[in-house]
């Protein structure tokens, strides 16, 4: 499976989980990865302001490039999963959900936490 | 595909000026300021440009193409430096080689190679406009796909 990375990013777009499972093309630091959830954040909610049609629309939920594909799922309390991977990829829709399954189980469900951390 | 529905396309400057706008079939009330949101737009694809080239493992400048629940964005940008993004319905598969087209037999042809034309200019070309109408509005809201 070529997943490339995981974020997970809370409501505020502040980045809470990340993990790269590959060796990216540049080296980034702790801050790079904050930069990027705040513009991925951002970016998720302007690609629905931009909608040509009139209904409600979702933020940016794929994208593809020709090294990456992306994808996005955001729960119903605002907490964005974003997977990145190879583009011939295929289920990140299920791979998300199961990503979300393991931070509800492990991640909520501990008293421990501290929401939002 | 079994059909596709383009809403529109802008096409922007090296430095950012949306210098050519159309739409065929947009179902939201135009902006207030049209400026303001081609602007955001701009701003949009910068930073997603930005985003993939830290996210890949391997080079990688640009991206295809993005979706949300009610529409995909198409982008390409040509060598000069001009964007084009043009966006569809969400099952839409790819219109890299209809943008490809646009830019080439119909940019190239009636915008770039007029003399009185400078490319920061907003474009006011019956030639290149007539040109993409008649190439996507034939496919706008229908079955058939656009020939490349």
């Amino acid at each position: 499976m070529a997943i490339y990375s995981v974020y997970i990013i809370n409501k505020a777009g502040s980045l809470i989980y990340q993990k790269d499972f590959v060796r990216l093309h540049n080296d980034l630091t702790s801050n790079d990865y904050l930069r990027m959830a705040g513009i991925f954040h951002g970016v998720y909610a302007i690609a629905s302001r931009l909608s040509p049609v009139s209904e409600k629309s979702s933020g940016l939920l794929e994208l593809e490039a020709e090294t990456i594909k992306l994808r996005c799922f955001q729960s119903v309390t605002g907490t964005k999963f974003v997977v990145i991977a190879d583009p011939k990829q295929q289920n990140l829709d299920i791979f998300l959900s199961e990503v979300y399954e393991l931070y509800a189980d492990y991640i909520l469900k501990n008293p421990f936490y501290e929401l939002e951390q | 595909s079994t059909g596709s529905m383009i809403y529109n396309l802008y096409v922007f400057s090296k430095n950012g000026k949306c210098i050519f706008y159309q739409e065929w079939n947009v179902q939201r009330p135009p902006p207030e300021n049209r400026g303001e949101d081609q602007a955001l737009l701009f701003g949009l694809l910068k930073a997603l440009t930005s985003f993939v080239s830290k996210a890949s493992p391997t080079e990688c400048e640009t991206f295809q193409s993005f979706e949300t629940s009610t529409y995909k964005l198409h982008f390409f940008e040509a060598g000069t430096g001009v964007k084009f993004v043009i966006n569809t319905d969400p099952k839409t598969l790819n219109m890299q080689a209809a943008l490809k087209k646009i830019y080439s037999d119909m940019f190239v042809e009636y915008v770039i190679k007029n003399p009185l034309y400078s490319l920061l200019e907003p474009v006011k070309c019956s030639a290149f406009e007539s040109s993409l109408d008649k190439y996507i509005k034939p496919v706008s809201y229908t079955h058939l796909t656009l020939p490349t």
